[in-house]
Order: C-alpha cells, then sequence, then structure tokens
C-alpha cells in the first residue's frame, strides 16, 4: 500500500467516525432511531418534537433537561411534557430532592394525584437508587428527577433501566453537567425569554455533550415556547395564539 | 393502579332487638312485642314486633298509648332494651358469618345491629359476591332471623346500600361506579347523628347529593369533622377499618441465642428462618400480613426495632425478606445479636388477583408498582415516599399535604382548583417563603419595589402583574394576610412573590423553575 493510499485510508477512517461521533451526540446512531420511530410520543407540542432525534420522546429513553439558573422554566417545561409523555395507565414518580414541588399545581394542570408518587430522598445516592428501581418498574410510566451527579456508569444503568421497562426518565439537572457524558435521547438546556407576554416564555435549544448547541436532523437547534395561560398547555411561541393577562 | 376498592359486606338485622328475642323465643312471634326505652319522659317503644306494629304501634310512641291500640284477645308482652345482651347476641352470631368473610365485626355504634365482613378475594370461592349473599342469607335464615344484605365498596356505602336498598332475600351488589345511584339517599344513609342531620335539614340539605356539593372547608367550620368523615368513610376516600369481634391470633415468632453473632450472613440466615416460621402458618388460610415488627436483641445496648409497612396483604417470604434486608443493610451491627423476634401485624386476607379490580392498567403493572412503593418506603422511610393530597385552604403552603404511599389510603382530589388556571400558581413552592431585601421603588407603582435581593441574587423587576389577595378569616387562630405578585424579571425568570401586609415585608414564595 503506497503512502498516499495509506493517508486516503485514514482520511477516511477519520470521517466516518467523525460522522458516527455526530450522530451518537444527536441520538440517532447509538439506538438506532429513525425519525418515524414507532415508541415516540408526543410532548403535544410540534416544536418540541422536533428537537427529538425520533420526533417525539421515545419510551424506554432518557431526557435531560438542564436549567440554566433560578426559575430557568426546564422544571415547569419538563413537568408540562412529562404530562403528556406518561403512558396512560402507569405512574408517575417525582423525585423531588430539594422538597420544593407544588402538588397543588401538578392538579392544576391535569395531573391525576392517585396516580402521582412524590418520593423526597435524603441523599443524592437514595436519588439515583430510587430513579433506577423506579425506572425499571413495569408499573411506571415515567419518573422526573432531581439529580445533579452522575457518573457514566450510573447514567447506563438509568438508561437500560428505562429500556427494560419502556418508561421514559426526565432528569432535571443544572447547566454545569452539561460537559459531563449523557446517555440520553436528548439533552435540552432551557433559558427564560423575557418576551413582555403574560405568560412565561422559554428557549429549549439542544445542548451536545461539549456545551455547545448542538444540531438536528431538520430546522434549528432550538425553540421558543410559552405556556397557554388557561390550560397550562406548551406551545412554540409561532404557534401561541392571544395570551390573556395573567391577573384580570 | 395498586389503589384497589375492598369489597366490604354489611348484614343489617331490621329490629335487632326485636329479632333477638323472637330467635330465642318462637312464641314470641304470637304475642304483641314491645322492646321499651325508659328516659327522663318516661318510657317509650324502642321497638315492636310485626304484630304490634300492625296495630298501628311505633317506635317512640309512649307505651301507655302503644297499649291502648292492642285488640283484646292480643297478648302484650313488654322487654325492656337490653342493649348489653343485644350487642353480645349480635357478636355470639359473627363467627357464624366467618366462612363467608374475614374476621367480622360490628358497626361503630351504640346499639349496633349490623355485622360487617370484608369479603374482597372471598368470593371467587361461591362463584361471585351474588352466590356468597345468597349463601349467607340462606345461613342468616336458618338461624330465624331475617337479615338485609348489601356488597359495595366502602363500609359507609355498603350500609347505606343494606339499610335502604336491600330486601328481604334481595342482596344487593354495587360496584364503585354504582356509589352515584346511593348519593340520592337521605342523610341519615351517612351515619351522622341526629344533630347533625337536624342542623342541616334546616339549611334545606337532605340528600347525600345535596352535601357532597358543599364546600368542605364551610362544612368543617360550621359542622366540625363529621359530615366530613362520613362522607369520606361513605365515598371510600377515608379507610375504615372493621373491628373484628373475634380476637385474631398473635403470629409470631422469637429465638434467643446463648451467645451473640456478629456475622451478617449468621444474622441473616436467624432471621430469614423466623421469618419463613412466621409466614407459613399464613398460607394454607390464604392470610397475609401489612405490617411486620421484627425486633434484634442486642448484648448491652437497646433492642433495635424495625417496622415494616406493605400496600396490601402479603406472605410473599422473598418479598418481605427483600423489604427487611432493604432495612437492615442501611444499619451496621454495632453489638451481638442474641435474639431476634418477629410479628406479624394487621393480617387480612390476600387479595384475589383480578384484572378487572385495577382501573385501566394491567395487573402486573400494578402488582409491580405496589412492590416498588414497599421497597422505596422500606428503604428510605415512610415519610420520604407519598401521596400528595389538596386541603381546602387558600394559604399556599397549608393547600396540600402528603401521606405515605403505603398507607391504605385512596388520596383526595379536593374540587377547590377548578376555579384557577394554569398559570395561576407555580411549581415551585419555597418552604418556607424566602425573605426579600429591596433596592429602590418602580415609578409608577410606589408600593412596588424596582429591585429585590436573596443571599446575592438580584431580581430586576421587569413587569409584575397583580395582587392577589389571600388571607385567613378573622375567625381562625393564625391570621395571614398577603397580596401575591407574578413576577417576570429583567431576564425573564417567572416567580412568585408576596407582601405581607402586616408589616410590608416582600418573600418570594415561588418560581417557574
Amino acid at each position: 500500500m503506497s503512502i498516499h493510499e495509506t493517508f486516503f485510508s485514514r482520511k477516511q477512517t477519520i470521517a466516518a467516525l467523525r460522522q458516527q461521533i455526530q450522530t451518537t451526540q444527536s441520538g440517532g446512531l447509538l439506538r438506532g432511531l429513525t425519525s418515524s420511530s414507532p415508541s415516540a410520543v408526543s410532548t403535544g407540542c410540534t416544536d418540541l418534537d422536533a428537537l427529538f432525534p425520533a420526533q417525539g420522546v421515545r419510551l424506554g429513553s432518557l431526557v435531560e433537561w438542564l436549567e440554566t439558573g433560578p426559575a430557568s422554566g426546564a422544571g415547569t417545561v419538563s413537568l408540562l411534557t412529562a404530562r403528556e409523555v406518561c403512558p396512560s395507565g402507569r405512574a408517575l414518580v417525582l423525585i423531588d430532592s430539594h422538597d420544593e414541588l407544588f402538588p397543588w399545581v401538578l392538579k392544576l394542570w391535569g395531573f391525576d394525584l392517585s396516580r402521582l408518587v412524590i418520593v423526597r430522598p435524603h441523599s443524592e445516592r437514595d436519588a439515583l437508587w430510587v430513579c433506577e428501581e423506579s425506572l425499571r418498574c413495569e408499573g411506571v410510566g415515567l419518573v422526573w428527577a432531581n439529580l445533579e451527579r452522575l457518573t457514566s456508569l450510573s447514567y447506563r444503568r438509568l438508561q437500560l433501566a428505562a429500556e427494560a421497562s419502556a418508561g421514559v426518565g426526565f432528569l432535571l439537572r443544572s447547566s454545569r453537567s452539561v460537559r459531563e457524558p449523557t446517555w440520553a435521547d436528548a439533552r435540552l438546556r432551557v433559558h427564560p425569554l423575557g418576551m413582555g407576554r403574560a405568560a412565561p416564555c422559554f428557549r429549549v435549544e439542544m445542548a451536545d455533550s461539549g456545551g455547545r448547541s448542538g444540531k438536528i436532523r431538520s430546522g434549528r437547534p432550538w425553540v421558543d415556547m410559552t405556556v397557554d395561560r388557561v390550560r397550562g398547555l406548551l406551545h412554540g411561541i409561532s404557534e401561541a395564539a392571544n395570551p390573556l393577562s395573567v391577573v384580570s | 393502579m395498586g389503589f384497589r376498592k375492598p369489597r366490604i359486606l354489611c348484614l343489617w338485622f331490621p329490629d335487632w332487638p326485636v329479632q333477638r328475642l323472637t330467635a330465642s323465643h318462637p312464641e314470641l312471634a304470637e304475642s304483641a312485642l314491645l322492646i321499651t326505652e325508659t328516659g327522663h319522659r318516661g318510657e317509650f317503644v324502642h321497638s315492636a314486633n310485626s304484630l304490634a306494629r300492625q296495630r298501628g304501634i311505633r317506635p317512640g310512641m309512649p307505651v301507655s298509648e302503644a297499649r291502648t291500640r292492642l285488640v283484646p284477645g292480643d297478648r302484650e308482652v313488654v322487654e325492656p332494651l337490653r342493649a348489653d345482651l343485644d350487642t353480645a347476641a349480635l357478636r355470639e352470631l359473627a363467627p357464624a358469618c366467618e366462612p363467608f368473610g374475614f374476621c367480622p365485626g360490628l358497626e361503630e355504634a351504640d346499639r349496633p345491629e349490623c355485622l360487617l365482613l370484608e369479603i374482597t378475594g372471598v368470593d371467587h370461592f361461591f362463584g361471585g359476591e351474588r352466590s356468597l349473599a345468597e349463601c349467607l342469607d340462606r345461613a342468616i335464615l336458618e338461624r330465624q332471623y331475617d337479615g338485609r344484605i348489601a356488597v359495595a365498596t366502602s363500609v359507609g356505602a355498603a350500609w347505606a346500600a343494606a339499610h335502604f336498598l336491600a330486601r328481604a332475600r334481595r342482596p344487593v351488589l354495587l360496584s364503585g361506579a354504582d356509589t352515584p345511584r346511593l348519593e340520592s339517599l337521605p342523610l341519615s344513609a351517612l351515619r351522622l347523628g341526629e344533630k347533625t342531620i337536624s342542623r342541616l335539614s334546616r339549611l334545606g340539605v337532605r340528600t347525600i347529593r345535596q352535601l357532597l356539593t358543599l364546600d368542605r372547608a364551610a362544612l368543617l367550620r360550621r359542622l366540625g369533622r363529621e359530615p366530613l368523615l362520613r362522607m369520606d368513610q361513605f365515598t371510600g376516600n377515608r379507610p375504615e377499618r372493621i373491628v373484628p369481634c373475634q380476637p385474631v391470633p398473635r403470629y409470631q415468632v422469637e429465638r434467643h441465642l446463648e451467645t451473640g453473632i456478629t456475622h451478617p450472613e449468621a444474622i441473616e440466615s436467624l432471621w430469614s428462618h423466623l421469618l419463613e416460621q412466621l409466614l407459613k402458618p399464613l398460607r394454607p388460610q390464604r392470610l397475609g400480613t401489612r405490617r411486620l415488627e421484627c425486633r434484634f436483641h442486642l448484648e448491652d445496648r437497646p433492642c433495635r426495632e424495625i417496622h415494616i409497612r406493605l400496600r396490601e396483604a402479603t406472605h410473599n417470604l422473598r418479598h418481605i425478606g427483600e423489604l427487611l434486608g432493604l432495612q437492615l443493610e442501611r444499619t451496621p451491627w454495632d453489638a451481638p445479636v442474641t435474639g431476634v423476634s418477629l410479628e406479624a401485624c394487621e393480617i387480612g386476607p390476600l387479595v384475589f388477583v383480578s384484572p378487572e379490580m385495577f382501573e385501566g392498567t394491567g395487573h402486573q403493572q400494578a402488582r409491580q408498582f405496589s412492590l416498588l412503593l414497599n421497597r422505596l418506603s422500606s428503604r428510605l422511610g415512610e415519610e420520604a415516599v407519598l401521596l400528595p393530597e389538596l386541603v381546602p385552604n387558600p394559604i399556599p403552603e397549608r393547600s396540600f399535604r402528603y401521606r405515605p404511599a403505603c398507607e391504605e389510603v385512596v388520596p383526595i382530589t379536593e374540587e377547590s382548583v377548578r376555579r384557577f388556571h394554569g398559570l395561576d400558581r407555580p411549581p415551585v413552592l419555597f418552604s418556607p417563603p424566602r425573605p426579600l431585601e429591596i433596592i429602590g421603588a418602580v415609578c409608577d407603582t410606589p408600593a412596588v419595589p424596582q429591585v429585590f435581593l436573596w443571599q446575592g441574587t438580584r431580581l430586576e423587576v421587569g413587569r409584575m402583574w397583580g395582587p392577589e389577595r389571600i388571607e385567613t378569616g378573622w375567625w381562625q387562630t393564625e391570621s395571614v394576610s398577603r397580596d401575591y405578585y407574578h413576577l417576570e424579571t429583567s431576564l425573564g425568570q417567572w416567580i412568585w412573590i408576596f407582601r405581607r401586609l402586616s408589616d410590608g415585608h416582600w418573600f418570594w414564595h415561588g418560581e417557574w423553575r
């Protein structure tokens, strides 16, 4: 083999590897997804669906929501999405490590409290254990958890647990963890947007493991969203119609 | 999803004092039998047999007047009411009902007339609930008693159906979906006291449905806890235990060692062996335990106690062993174990596995979820695995409470959220509210500051909406009066703050995290 051929072959290999890394980062190759994955569930907002590799939340997967500071909206958007995604008839487990969830609002948002359990773990280790046990349980449709520190091994265990039960895991983390490895199908960073509307507005953007905004197959890597004041539904800003004032 | 409703059978003996006497003295059926009660206004008829009723004698009638109703030739028998003997006779009858349900008990009343049985999981031995009820009816009839039988999902509903819907030889079977049928019944079907019924009647409330639509907070304030308790017991939102007439045998095992053991495997072997011994007698009777009390006796140390609560009765050795192991793995042994005693409490029948009992989900899923809750509660403690329940209170931090997921409770979902919209409250509530420091003031709204500070976090006011005043009534012990605002910061963050009206201080109470 000539030097030229060797060099050319190495270049091809590097290009192929680069392509593989990019696909992996967007969640596609690793889990063999296609855009029309039958097990994907809509978030109830088409703009948000477009950010997911499977055009919706895939059952048996994890989604990471990154907070960018206080009142970032990551919890709000993830909870409203959880309401839409949690399979009917299965329970929802909320791991509230900060003891701050307001159950009254969950009822207001249409969660069925009889199928909802709130767990208040004493430590991060307990939170991780609860998350894995709950994800592994077939009776649980969705696990929502504040989990800050996650090793790659623990993360992988969570992902396998979700796959085993076809449940969904929503992990709420700070944006600092963006540089850590992920086993989530999607990693979404949420910022508040001051748009002067009478409802909170957020930018949800895809973030890759390098901390930069990721790329999705079609369209922008981010979506601007707001919450319907009356029903608490998520809308893309372009979809939102005539929001009313908050206090009438 | 595991929040399964039990099946309760209520067997009511109308005019039980009369029935008791007639069963022991059948010849009394040919006499006019009056059971009388003496009060401060004289002697009155408490109950009467059919012959006396044919003569127009009614309960509450003075005995002197009742006597005038009898016709010549009627043999009159007047007996004073003996509530103690009546209760004892009913208690003696309970063992005869044991083949039809688990641990029959008396209704909670001064003068009980009903036997209550939990028949969950028992009916399939009879080929269904109707067949069970008919067999019980025949067994009662053979003993010369006349009973009314109803089966429902709560003690309250079964009691109401037995008293108001069931007829002789015609048992009533109601599913959970049938409960609204009972709502048209009068208030007396709720087992309310006469005083409460009278007060409600004066307000124009005469049926259960009317009562259920009233504001719970107002009912609590005006009439106390009784109406809420009875309503919840009727709907099944609040569990009501049946106290068995016969004491349940204690299931307890223990073993003491001459010398203490320290090796974890040896300790595990000891309690595993004892646990197997404990659960063995429960299996042939299809019984299970809902609570396990474990005591590990230590050398020169106080006894270590471990309690395991289960969502449903079980005798599954592997599952209970796993739960005990979860608790023990977190507690290192600091002294040799010299003995172990285990006691199975809250013994109950195993629930018959029936997919239709689980609303909208597969049995396997519900079962797994139930086991998960047991595991989580065992490792983290009952106070960490919680079911939220709404409370009718306008103060945000008091508008909900938590109950342990292992408790046999169906969460009560209040309708108080109906008048609110999706963004009226934030999903995150700080407890206690965070006190805010103030910098500057907004020009157009002098009362509202321009910048808030909390522990170095600066919140610059972008826009504010409000106020929404939330306050407690003057008659309540602790006065709360706040003006709440939705605040959008200059960065677009949405937070929920309030100004305490008593001193004008600002607090950060929640946010759209």
